[in-house]
C-alpha cells in the first residue's frame, strides 16, 4: 500500500490537543507516522476539515434483532433501494440496512469503526457471520450478560470469582468485546410475562435484584480488566419517571474501584430513553438536566444520547418487555424473541413524529444531555440505530448540537411541549469542531479502550475522515452545509487505503473484528467449567463443545487479551 | 388535450417494466426524448421506442396530456405507476402494478388488469372494464396503509385480497370478488354489486370504513356481529353519486333497498361495517 500524505487541512485531535491547526497527517502502513517517503500520495485537505475516523460505540448492525427487523419490515426496504456499482454490491438502507450498506454508509460519514451492542450469545455466530458480510468499517459484538442463567446463578450464589471466570469464558466463546447488560433481571422475569419495576425488585427463582446484577457484573468487569466498563441499558426505560432509576443505578456502582487507567465503571446507554420525568405520557417532561446534573458530579459514569430522530425507524432492543409495552401503546407489528436461558428481544416499528408531545420531548432530552453534561469525554453522541432512528442522521444530529439555531427552527416546527417541558430553548451552549471529534472519535474510543482509534497520534492507526468544510469560516448559521458536508466525507481513509472520495465509496477492504480474551486461573477454570457443562447437558439446547465460536468465523478478528485481578 | 399513442410492437417474451407509460413523463418532451426513455426488461435497460411504435404530440403538462395505448399489454407491467395528472387509456390489457401509487388524472384499461392494480393508490380515477387480478388497490407486503384515496371502478370479477389494508378512497366493483376483500381494512369504501367470497373484511379496524354488498354474500365472518336492518341515508347519497358522477348504472338500482348491518371485526376490536342488501 503506498504511503499517505493529507496535506495542509483543519486538523482536529482532541486527545493530543490538536485544535484547528492546519498541519499534514502521514501514514504509512496502515498507521500514522513521522515521515512519508517522497513517493507519497498526496490528498490535498487545504481548507478542509480532518478528524480521526468515527468510532460508534453502540449501533445495532448484525445479529438477530436487525435480522427480524430485516425481515418483518419489507416496506422499510422499499422506500430505499441500493443499486450495485463497479466497487459495491446491491442492497436495501433506511432502518434496517443490509450488512454491505451498513458498512458502505457509515464509511461515507467518516466512520471507521462501529460496536455491534448487543449479541445474544446463542446468535454470536449469526452476528460474525453478518460482520464479515459488514464492509470497510472495524467492529465488535457486545455479549449480553444481564439476564444470563449462569450471571443470575452467581450472583444468587454471590461468587465473585466464578462470575468473572464465566464473563471470560463466554467473551472468549462467543468472540465477544464487552459486557452489555439489558433490563437486568426484567428480560428473566420477562419469560413469566412480567418485569422489574425498579432496582430492588426481585428477578423469579433466582431471588435476585438487579442492583446486585449491575453491581456484581460491573465489579467483575473492572476486576478483570476488560478494555470497556459495562455497557448498560437500566431498567424502566421509556417509563415516565425513569430518571430516578437511572441516577439510582449509576450510583449503586460508584464505589466500585475502575481497572487501571480510567475513573469510569458505568456506561449508560442511549440515555435519552432514560431520563424521563412525570408519572405517565401525558404529563411527562423532561429529567434530562437531574441526570446531567449527576453526571457532572461523577465521574464514574459514562452515557450515550440515543437521540431521537423524526422519521420512520424500527425500534429493536433486547428489552422484551419494553418492546411488548411499546406494542401496545402504537399497535404496530411486533416480534418478541426469546433467547433460551440467556436473553430476549422484540421488535417494533416506531415513527417519531414532531407534533406528538412525547415524541418532541424526547428530542429535546437527547440534546439536553449532549448541551448540559460538562464534560464531552463523558457523553457520546449516538442514536442508538435504529432505535432512536438510522445512523444516517448522525450529521443532522451533530448540527443540532452545534448550532443553536438548527435546534430553535425545528423547534418551531414542533409540537411546543418542548418548549415547556424541557429545559433546551434556555440552553445557548454549541459544541467546536473540538468538542464533535470528542464526542464522536475521540472520547468514544477511549471509553472502547482502542489505544490506536479516534485519534492521530504517531502510531495511530490511519483511519482518517476529511470533509469539505472549512472550520475557520463556518458560521452556526450554516448548520445545512455542515450537515450535507458530514453526510459525505471529501475523503475516508481506512488503515491507509483510500475508501470513499466525494461520499462515493471507491474500496471496501474488510475492517478488523475485535475480541477479548481474558485469561481465566487454570484451578478456577475447570471447576467453573464442570458446572457450566453441567447446566448446558440439562438445559441447552446446543452441545457445549458445539457452543463457542471457532475461529473461522473471525477471518480478520483482533485478539485483545488482558489479565485481570483475581483472588483465587 | 393533447394526444400521443402509443402502439405496441413486438414484445419481449419476459416481463417489460415500462413505469414510463404516464402523462408525467412523457409531457413537455420531444418524441425524440419520449422514445429514448428507459424501460427494463429483467436486467437490461432498452428504450420505449424499441418496443413502442410512438406517435402523435405531448402537451407542456401532465394535466393537458392524453395516452393512448392501442394494442395488448398484457405483459407490460407498471402502466401508469405513479402518475398525478392527464389521462391515460389502454386498449386492451395491462400487466402487474398498472396504476401503482398513482395520485391522480384517469387511467382506462379497456380489457383486463393483472394483480396489484391500483395498489397503495393516492388519488385519481382507475377504471378497468375488464377483469382485474390478485391484491387490487391493495398494501404492498408490510406496510401499514393500502389505498390511501381514489376510486377503482372494475367492471368484471376481481381476484384474493382486494382493498387489502385500504385506509381512504373507494373501490366499486361490478363482478364478483374472491375470498379477502378489505383485510385489514382501516376506512375507505367497498362497493360491491356482484358475489363476495368468504372471509371479506377479516381484521377491519373500521374507522368509518364500510363493506357494501349488492350481489349477495358467500358468509359473514362469525367475528361480524348482527346489529340492525336499515335504510341508511348516506348510502342513497353515496348510490346517487356514483350512478351521477361515475356513471356506475347498477347503483342506481338500490336507492330505496335497506341493509342489514354486521359489524366487526370484533376479533381486534374494530368497528367496520358490512351492509348486506335485503333482497
Amino acid at each position: 500500500m503506498e504511503d499517505l500524505k493529507i496535506k495542509g487541512g483543519y486538523v482536529y485531535d482532541p486527545l493530543n490537543g490538536v485544535d484547528g491547526d492546519a498541519m499534514d497527517v502521514l501514514i504509512s502502513g496502515g498507521k500514522v507516522v513521522e515521515k512519508v517517503g517522497r513517493d507519497a500520495k498526496v490528498i490535498d485537505a487545504k481548507g478542509k476539515l480532518v478528524m480521526a475516523g468515527g468510532v460508534d460505540l453502540h449501533s445495532h448492525i448484525a445479529g438477530s434483532k436487525i435480522n427480524i427487523g430485516r425481515l418483518m419490515r419489507p416496506e422499510d426496504h422499499r422506500k430505499d433501494v441500493v443499486p450495485r456499482t463497479r466497487v459495491t454490491r446491491a442492497g436495501v438502507g433506511y432502518s434496517c440496512p443490509s450488512t454491505f450498506v451498513a458498512g458502505y454508509r457509515y464509511a461515507q460519514m467518516g466512520y471507521t469503526a462501529v460496536m455491534e451492542a448487543a449479541m445474544p450469545p446463542l446468535g454470536a455466530r449469526h452476528v460474525h457471520e453478518e460482520l464479515n458480510d459488514t464492509p470497510i468499517i472495524d467492529k465488535s459484538a457486545f455479549t449480553l450478560f444481564g439476564n444470563n442463567h449462569f450471571t443470575l446463578k452467581y450472583v444468587k450464589e454471590g461468587d465473585l470469582e466464578k462470575l468473572k471466570a464465566f464473563i471470560s469464558w463466554l467473551l472468549r466463546a462467543t468472540r465477544g468485546y464487552a459486557v452489555k447488560i439489558v433490563n437486568p433481571g426484567g428480560v428473566e422475569n420477562w419469560k413469566w410475562g412480567k418485569n422489574v419495576g425498579g432496582l430492588d425488585d426481585l428477578v423469579y427463582n433466582y431471588e435476585v435484584s438487579p442492583r446486585q446484577i449491575v453491581t456484581m457484573l460491573a465489579q467483575a468487569n473492572e476486576e478483570l480488566g476488560l478494555p470497556h466498563t459495562i455497557h448498560l441499558h437500566c431498567n424502566n426505560l421509556g417509563v415516565p419517571g425513569n430518571y430516578e432509576t437511572t441516577i439510582d443505578t449509576m450510583e449503586a456502582v460508584k464505589g466500585i474501584r475502575p481497572a487501571d487507567g480510567r475513573k469510569a465503571t458505568v456506561h449508560v446507554v442511549h440515555c435519552q430513553f432514560n431520563s424521563l420525568d412525570g408519572d405517565n405520557w401525558m404529563n411527562v417532561k423532561s429529567g434530562a438536566s437531574k441526570v446531567a446534573k449527576y453526571v457532572n458530579a461523577n465521574e464514574h459514569v459514562t452515557l450515550d444520547l440515543g437521540q431521537a430522530i423524526f422519521t420512520d425507524t424500527t425500534t429493536m432492543t433486547g428489552d422484551g418487555p419494553w418492546q411488548f409495552r411499546l406494542w401496545n401503546i402504537t399497535g404496530n407489528k411486533w416480534v418478541n424473541s426469546d433467547v433460551e436461558m440467556e436473553a430476549g428481544a422484540g421488535v417494533v416499528p416506531y415513527t417519531f413524529k414532531k407534533d406528538n408531545p412525547a415524541n418532541a420531548i424526547q428530542w429535546g432530552i437527547g440534546l439536553e444531555l449532549a448541551l448540559l453534561i460538562e464534560d464531552p469525554w463523558r457523553v457520546y453522541m449516538t442514536t442508538d440505530h435504529p432505535n432512536g432512528g438510522p445512523f444516517t442522521f448522525y450529521p443532522t444530529v451533530i448540527s443540532w448540537l452545534m448550532s443553536r439555531q438548527a435546534r430553535t427552527d425545528l423547534m418551531r416546527e414542533m409540537n411546543k411541549s418542548v418548549l415547556r417541558r424541557t429545559t433546551l430553548p434556555n440552553i445557548y451552549r454549541e459544541y467546536t469542531f473540538g468538542e464533535i471529534a470528542t464526542v464522536t472519535r475521540a472520547a468514544t474510543a477511549k471509553a472502547l479502550g482502542l489505544k490506536d482509534k479516534g485519534h492521530l497520534g504517531i502510531g495511530a492507526d490511519g483511519d482518517v475522515s476529511v470533509y469539505h468544510l472549512d472550520p475557520t469560516a463556518w458560521r452556526p448559521s450554516m448548520y445545512r452545509d455542515l450537515e450535507k458536508s458530514l453526510a459525505r466525507a471529501a475523503y475516508t481513509v481506512k488503515g491507509g487505503e483510500i475508501v470513499v472520495k466525494d461520499g462515493v465509496v471507491t474500496a471496501t477492504p474488510l475492517g478488523s473484528t475485535f475480541w477479548v480474551d481474558s485469561k481465566i486461573p487454570e484451578k478456577l477454570e475447570a471447576e467453573v467449567m464442570k458446572e457450566i457443562e453441567a447446566d448446558f447437558d440439562k438445559y441447552y439446547t446446543v452441545g457445549f463443545r458445539n457452543y463457542p465460536v471457532e475461529d473461522a468465523y473471525l477471518p480478520t478478528g483482533v485478539r485483545m487479551e488482558t489479565k485481570g485481578r483475581w483472588a483465587r | 388535450m393533447k394526444e400521443l399513442v402509443l402502439k405496441p410492437k413486438k414484445l419481449p417474451e419476459l416481463p417489460l417494466e415500462a413505469e414510463v407509460i404516464t402523462p408525467d413523463s412523457v409531457a413537455g418532451k420531444t418524441l425524440k426524448e419520449v422514445k429514448a426513455l428507459p424501460v427494463y426488461v429483467g436486467n437490461t435497460v432498452h428504450e420505449l421506442g424499441d418496443y413502442f411504435d410512438v406517435k402523435g404530440e405531448t402537451a407542456e403538462t401532465p394535466s393537458d396530456q392524453l395516452v393512448a395505448i392501442q394494442g395488448e399489454c398484457g405483459n407490460v407491467k407498471y402502466i401508469g405507476a405513479g402518475m398525478t395528472a392527464g389521462r391515460l387509456i389502454v386498449e386492451g390489457c395491462v400487466g402487474m402494478h398498472a396504476g401503482a401509487e398513482m395520485e391522480g388524472g384517469e387511467l382506462i384499461v379497456t380489457g383486463s388488469a393483472s394483480n396489484w392494480a391500483g395498489a397503495e393508490m393516492k388519488g385519481g380515477l382507475l377504471r378497468i372494464h375488464g377483469d382485474a387480478g390478485h391484491q387490487l388497490g391493495a398494501a404492498y407486503r408490510g406496510s401499514p396503509e393500502g389505498m390511501t384515496g381514489g376510486v377503482i371502478v372494475v367492471g368484471g370479477d376481481v381476484g384474493l385480497e382486494a382493498g387489502a389494508f385500504m385506509r381512504r378512497g373507494m373501490l366499486i366493483i361490478h363482478g364478483n370478488v374472491d375470498s379477502f376483500l378489505g383485510v385489514h381494512m382501516n376506512g375507505g369504501e367497498v362497493f360491491v354489486f356482484g358475489k363476495v367470497a368468504r372471509r371479506f373484511g377479516a381484521e377491519a379496524k373500521g374507522n368509518g370504513g364500510f363493506i357494501a354488498c349488492f350481489g349477495g354474500v358467500e358468509s359473514i365472518l362469525p367475528t361480524y356481529v348482527y346489529d340492525t336492518t336499515f335504510r341508511p341515508d348516506f348510502m342513497k347519497l353515496y348510490l346517487r353519486q356514483l350512478r351521477d358522477q361515475l356513471g356506475i348504472e347498477a347503483a342506481g338500482k338500490f336507492l330505496e333497498a335497506s341493509f342489514k348491518r354486521y359489524r366487526g371485526d370484533i376479533a381486534v376490536g374494530g368497528t367496520a361495517e358490512i351492509l348486506v342488501v335485503e333482497p
